[in-house]
């Protein structure tokens, strides 16, 4: 039984749909995560799930029950909002305390849960800390440590990391990570950072317009996306326009920047159909030329060279002005992948590493 | 440079004078003519004296001074039970109605609380415009008795005040950032609790300021008492009016308006060290 289900969401304001007929299960313990551009409608679902807001048709069941109504003070679920909302008449540990306050618990049993989620945020000791005198990054720890120290069973996380700096951001996603672990509770997670999403989530779903657009792990959504909205938001890629000519069992063969190659038929494509062709950069390689470029492979000049430590990326351009971006991996056996401006190269990639989309 | 310097002195140097001629110097003499002897002819004259202010003790006065503090103690929580609401409603609703509601509690300073006051006055006498329509309309058959009673003098002390306790909690909770309400719903708070727990102590500043804003000069509206309770109201402002006009007493006068003077100082002090220590707090 899914932690939550939400089924067929609608919500609008001002007469602006912002959730369409959405349907989403979020299973026990995960980390799900919702991903896109903003208004793309991912922190409306967290406010319906969290209850700060009430759709206009379909249902929310928390745990099994229907809580479409139920207001937000009354459901087992937590926030940590992107602004951090902490309450500035209050030191550390009152905002930490707010919640089982409510609850009427014992005063030494307060303490000593608010001791511990501290400790879980690694702030030990900040109880009698006013907010107005926390950083950026220990005031986000202290609002995760306010809705975990409820012991929620499903925690909401609204773009908790957009305020913090490079390098916090990147702590604090590894601590996340590892808070999830412990806690062994459901976490929904908004971003719109995509790296975000893969690197923290069990699984993605991605949203634009107010619908889900793919659900799936982070591979998934990376390597094989459903359509070309996800295929361009998530990660660097290469798009071409192609043709399919014939069709061969799995595979088919496609014009593509004035060649014929062999792809993998997935989708059912037939003859005569246009078709995307999305390569990401490091699926694709690029060769010294000699003479001519093979079959199936794509003549082209380097454009441009970026050394990045462990990766090589070339912009290069073919011979009909399409840009392309190709990442290079160093290579212990092949030293040679340094490339002179405007050198002629090839390029291409192995069978299969494509993925092939229908012309929207 | 030379002339902005130039500008910049004349303009001190007019706010201060402006300071000292009307506020400074009248203000010293009250404080002088409080220690000086009562004198029908020239109204004070030497020898210097305590005898007004140990007067002052008198069970007499002090019941006018106590009778002076329920009014405007009344007046203030009236005042602050309408604002409250009301400022709230202001500072929550959509941007366009927000400036129609704040001009409609400013325009009534456009025009003099005297002639406010005499408004009230027509409204509320026995053939004033209240019991007109009330007795046309057949709801009542005699007049009302509203002008000069305690209801009166409240109406007329309330509503002259009610926009000094209306613009500071305003101010306050215009600032207030909805997330914070949001975040103690989605901890567990009820209506009541987040209220109690978030909205009100995150406002105290501003009730703060419209309380002082509104107690202090309520004690000394004299002619709202005179106008509108037929001057059977005793406000701590009568008193000292009548000490000059009636009873030709400077002393005794002054003596009472350095008290009431020393009454608000001390009140504002309070004010200002409580303030500090929630704005110790509300940096950022």
């Amino acid at each position: 039984m899914p932690v939550v289900r939400l089924q067929n969401i609608s919500k609008s304001f001002n007469n602006q749909q912002v959730i369409d007929d959405l349907s989403l299960d979020v299973h026990k313990g995960e980390f799900l995560t919702l991903l896109g551009p903003s208004g793309c409608g991912k922190t409306t679902v967290l406010r319906l799930i969290a209850g700060l807001e009430t759709c206009d048709s379909g249902s929310v069941f928390i745990d099994g029950r229907d809580q479409t109504r139920l207001p937000a003070c009354d459901r087992d679920v937590n926030t940590v909002f992107q602004s951090y909302a902490l309450f500035p008449h209050m030191t550390v540990f009152d905002n930490i305390a707010f919640g089982l306050k409510l609850k009427k618990i014992p005063l030494r049993q307060i303490r000593e849960r608010v001791k511990e989620s501290l400790a879980l945020v690694k702030l030990e000791g900040l109880e009698t800390r006013s907010i107005h005198r926390l950083s950026g990054g220990q005031q986000q720890r202290v609002a995760i440590a306010r809705a975990i120290v409820n012991q929620p069973l499903i925690l909401l996380l609204d773009e908790p990391l957009s305020a913090l700096d490079y390098r916090l951001r990147k702590q604090m996603r590894l601590d996340l990570r590892q808070l999830h672990r412990q806690l062994g509770i459901t976490f929904v997670f908004v971003t719109h950072d995509q790296e975000e999403a893969l690197t923290l989530s069990d699984r993605v779903v991605v949203m634009n317009h107010g619908t889900i657009q793919q659900t799936g792990t982070p591979k998934d959504i990376y390597e094989t996306p459903v359509n070309l909205f996800v295929a361009d938001f998530v990660g660097e890629s290469n798009l071409f326009d192609a043709t399919v000519i014939r069709t061969l069992g799995t595979d088919m063969e496609i014009r593509i920047q004035g060649i014929s190659k062999t792809v993998q038929n997935r989708r059912g494509f037939h003859v005569g159909q246009a078709v995307k062709v999305l390569l990401r950069p490091e699926d694709m390689t690029v060769a010294r030329i000699q003479g001519k470029c093979p079959e199936g492979s794509l003549p082209g000049r380097v454009k441009e060279m970026i050394y990045k430590g462990t990766t090589v990326d070339l912009i290069i351009r073919l011979e009909n002005g399409q840009e392309v971006f190709v990442t290079e991996f160093f290579n212990e056996d092949e030293q040679e992948i340094f490339y002179d401006m405007d050198e002629p190269v090839c390029v291409s990639w192995i069978k299969g590493w494509e993925v092939t989309l229908a012309n929207e | 440079m030379n002339e902005r310097q130039g500008f910049k002195f004349i303009a001190v140097f007019l706010n201060m004078g402006w300071f000292a001629l009307f506020v400074l110097i009248p203000g010293l003499m009250v404080a002088g003519i409080s220690f000086m002897t009562r004198d029908t002819g020239r109204f004070f004259s030497l020898p210097f004296t305590l005898a007004h202010y140990r007067e002052l003790l008198d069970p007499v006065y002090a019941r006018v001074l106590g009778q002076s503090l329920i009014y405007s103690l009344n007046t203030t929580i009236v005042c602050l039970m309408i604002s409250y609401p009301f400022a709230w409603i202001l500072s929550r609703g959509p941007k366009h109605r927000r400036a129609l509601l704040l001009m409609m509690v400013i325009i009534p300073f456009w025009t003099s609380s005297l002639i406010r006051t005499y408004a009230l006055v027509i409204l509320m006498k026995a053939n004033g415009i209240i019991n007109t329509l009330l007795i046309g309309t057949g709801i009542i058959s005699d007049p009302l008795t509203l002008l000069y009673t305690d209801f009166a003098v409240y109406v007329g002390l309330v509503y002259t005040l009610l926009p000094f306790m209306i613009l500071p909690l305003y101010a306050v909770m215009e600032k207030m950032d909805p997330r914070l309400m949001e975040a103690a719903r989605d901890l567990g708070a009820n209506g009541f609790a987040v209220f109690f727990r978030v909205v009100l102590p995150l406002s105290l500043p501003g009730v703060m300021a419209g309380c002082i804003m509104v107690f202090l000069p309520a004690m000394g509206l004299f002619y709202v008492p005179d106008l509108l309770g037929g001057a059977k109201t005793m406000l701590m402002g009568n008193f000292i009016k009548n000490q000059f006009l009636t009873a030709m007493n400077w002393p005794f006068g002054s003596a009472a308006s350095v008290f009431l003077l020393l009454l608000m100082g001390a009140m504002i002090l309070i004010y200002f060290i409580v303030s500090r220590h929630f704005n110790r707090d509300e940096i950022l």
